[in-house]
């Protein structure tokens, strides 16, 4: 090789060496720094402690059938020799004895992490009545919790209200604020009974770490009473990998699939989707058939991380495979997460503004930093985009749908106002 | 001393390289100041920037990544390569960071990309371009294999779209095919023979599923394609290198 080409080839070996090189100590800089802040934000902001048997992170999961079953689960540091889930419809100030049910847990085991080794428990009840307040402690060995209590879905064809919101994950100091204005809002107006998530609860849902952050945090929805607020969850693309998911909210709509509807009421229908699969496949079917058998319901609503008609990024694959079917079926409300923005698009029928058509709502702002939204999207002419952390209350009534989206301060940021229309 | 078919041969496939690298410039570079890329979505939410820092950092990328374009026609294309190269590189190092779904895939996965850049650094770059396109072939199989969710969508709307409906057992069934042959053109491009027929069925494969990006999504999705135009473009140029080296041989 000439002296001058072999001096050009290594002279550019050189230059991508030092590229590499200092792309890669930047890299591991910017991360260290990122490790040590999330370090110093864990706050534990009077959260029960997760120690021997000590049952905390208590959670209800509510999925196909909230009016008479519910899934409560909680975490323990170690493997208690016995946990049981003593309930009841009337209070008893934790007196264990005097509870007139009492739950094993149905499926427990270790959650899957290298570092960390904590134990599940999921207590099954079934046979619930419909609309009535359960009280509940749960002892392992001799710990138990305070009493705690949750109200179970109505049965028939009454008002309710329920919460929607997604991504709660990566800021944890906003996730705590959310939680306490979630908790706010839960004691100021009884009759809300969940939240419905859209996804993203955390950074990287294989890791434990992140979730154990997250199930405390979770406690600061319980109000003073002991009011429990149960989750319907749905799964975002940052719990896309790792049976951490199923582990923690007891695999809603079957392994694999995670996608299931839930029904309030003898007239409301929510669809929970999962966008971290493929939607035209099977999930497609399932949604068809489901609108279709429950075209005669005065409301339909369908909730799913990735949105189809985003704020912030470009649509996942729920613009093409379903909002064909929520249209075909004239869904009342599409309820998105993702964007890390405040939504409301205008109706959309066919990709344009239509009054007869369908509105997609949320983006998520449980607590994860927000973006500035592309506001001159041609659908938010009509509709709104703000950056903004907020939580979506939804009130259902025989009459009328209104969904009112709440800052973290407790302002009202946007209302909406849908009413009962036809199905195909 | 390369003979005039060779040089002809190796500038014509310099040219695919160029033109291909610079629509990739062109498509990176028009989502990040669209909607937004791997290295803002990583500064902004991972590493705790400020939304405008991490803004501005990646328009300064993007905007590297235009003006680096025209330098890659003239005598200064290749510290203009080492430019893209190095952003291409964080793209693809960012968006691993950012990614859920199988993130130690996204590098190899964007090997054409960023080594089609770095190829044009080099005067004889036939083996990094084999070794780039063998890893995003690799890399997409393994995907496949996995059934990515994307992909089974992609089949279904692709059968969809003329008139054929395709369950989702069947679209699984059919990635794993799509995956090991990925795997297997993957091996066959590193051996030292040169397979004339396997450079060019990677190109008209990396064609078509750079073009699936818009089937699925409509023409608002000509990005999506567009930055996977090296997943095509590199296996070409290799066919072009080899078309004129094997007359080459043929002739002596």
């Amino acid at each position: 090789m000439p002296e001058q080409t072999k001096r050009a080839f290594f002279g550019n070996w050189i230059v991508v060496l030092v590229l590499l090189g200092a792309a890669g100590i930047g890299a591991l800089t910017v991360l260290d720094r990122a490790e040590a802040r999330d370090t110093s934000t864990r706050e534990q902001a009077g959260l029960t402690a997760l120690k021997g048997t000590v049952p905390a992170q208590w959670r209800i999961v509510w999925t196909e059938n909230p009016a008479t079953e519910a899934v409560i689960s909680w975490t323990t540091a170690d493997k208690p020799a016995s946990a049981k889930l003593h309930y009841d419809t009337e209070a008893r100030n934790g007196e264990l004895p005097k509870y007139a049910s009492t739950a094993a847990p149905e499926t427990a085991g270790v959650y899957t992490d290298k570092k960390i080794k904590l134990h599940y428990h999921h207590a099954r009840l079934t046979g619930l009545k419909p609309d009535t307040v359960y009280w509940f402690t749960i002892a392992c060995d001799a710990q138990a919790t305070r009493e705690l209590h949750f109200r179970t879905a109505p049965e028939g064809d009454v008002d309710f209200k329920f919460l929607y919101g997604g991504d709660s994950r990566t800021n944890r100091g906003g996730r705590q604020a959310m939680n306490k204005r979630m908790r706010a809002l839960l004691e100021s107006d009884p009759a809300i009974l969940c939240l419905v998530h859209g996804g993203d609860y955390v950074t990287d849902g294989d890791e434990m770490e992140e979730w154990v952050e997250w199930l405390s945090d979770h406690e600061l929805t319980t109000t003073a009473g002991g009011r429990v607020l149960p989750v319907v969850p749905a799964r975002g693309n940052h719990e896309a990998k790792g049976p951490q998911y199923d582990e923690i909210f007891c695999t809603p709509g079957d392994e694999g699939k995670n996608y299931y509807a839930t029904r309030f009421g003898s007239q409301f229908l929510m669809i929970n989707l999962n966008t971290e699969i493929s939607a035209g496949g099977d999930q497609a079917v399932f949604l068809k058939d489901t609108l279709e058998a429950n075209k005669a319901l005065r409301w339909q609503c369908a909730n799913y991380h990735r949105p189809a008609y985003p704020a912030v990024k470009k649509p996942g694959a729920a613009l093409q495979h379903w909002v064909p079917l929520f249209e075909q079926f004239n869904l009342d409300v599409a309820f998105e997460s993702d964007g890390h923005a405040l939504k409301r698009t205008c109706a959309i029928r066919g990709g344009k503004p239509d009054e007869t058509g369908v509105v997609y709502i949320g983006e998520g702002g449980l607590g994860v930093k927000q973006r500035t939204p592309d506001a001159e999207r041609w659908y938010f002419q009509g509709g709104i985009t703000a950056s903004a952390n907020h939580v979506q209350k939804v009130s259902v009534t025989k009459t009328e749908m209104k969904v009112e989206s709440i800052g973290e301060d407790g302002s009202l940021l946007d209302t909406w106002t849908g009413k009962p229309r036809k199905r195909e | 001393m390369a003979s005039d078919a060779t040089q002809q041969g190796q500038a014509a496939a310099r040219t695919v390289l160029r033109l291909a690298v610079s629509l990739t410039c062109v498509a990176v570079a028009w989502q990040a100041l669209t909607i937004g890329g791997p290295v803002f979505s990583w500064l902004f939410m991972n590493a705790d920037w400020s939304e405008l820092a991490a803004v501005r950092a990646e328009r300064a990328g993007s905007f590297a990544l235009l003006a680096a374009i025209p330098f890659l026609f003239t005598r200064f294309a290749k510290p203009a390569a080492l430019v893209v190269f190095a952003w291409l590189l964080a793209n693809a190092t960012a968006q691993a960071l950012v990614e859920p779904w199988l993130p130690a895939l996204v590098i190899p996965a964007q090997a054409a990309r960023w080594g089609a850049a770095l190829a044009l650094v080099f005067t004889r770059p036939q083996w990094l371009l084999r070794g780039a396109i063998a890893l995003t072939f690799a890399a997409h199989g393994v995907e496949a294999l996995y059934a990515h969710p994307l992909f089974v969508d992609y089949l279904i709307r692709g059968f969809g779209r003329v008139s054929l409906e395709l369950g989702q057992p069947a679209a699984e069934s059919m990635l794993l095919a799509i995956g090991v042959i990925d795997l297997l053109v993957a091996v066959l491009i590193l051996l030292p023979k040169r397979l004339l027929p396997v450079a060019l069925y990677m190109a008209a494969w990396g064609f078509l599923t750079a073009l699936a990006r818009m089937l699925f999504a409509g023409l608002e999705a000509w990005p999506d394609a567009l930055i996977r135009v090296t997943n095509s473009a590199v296996p070409l140029t290799l066919a072009l290198l080899w078309v004129r080296a094997n007359r080459e041989s043929g002739h002596a």
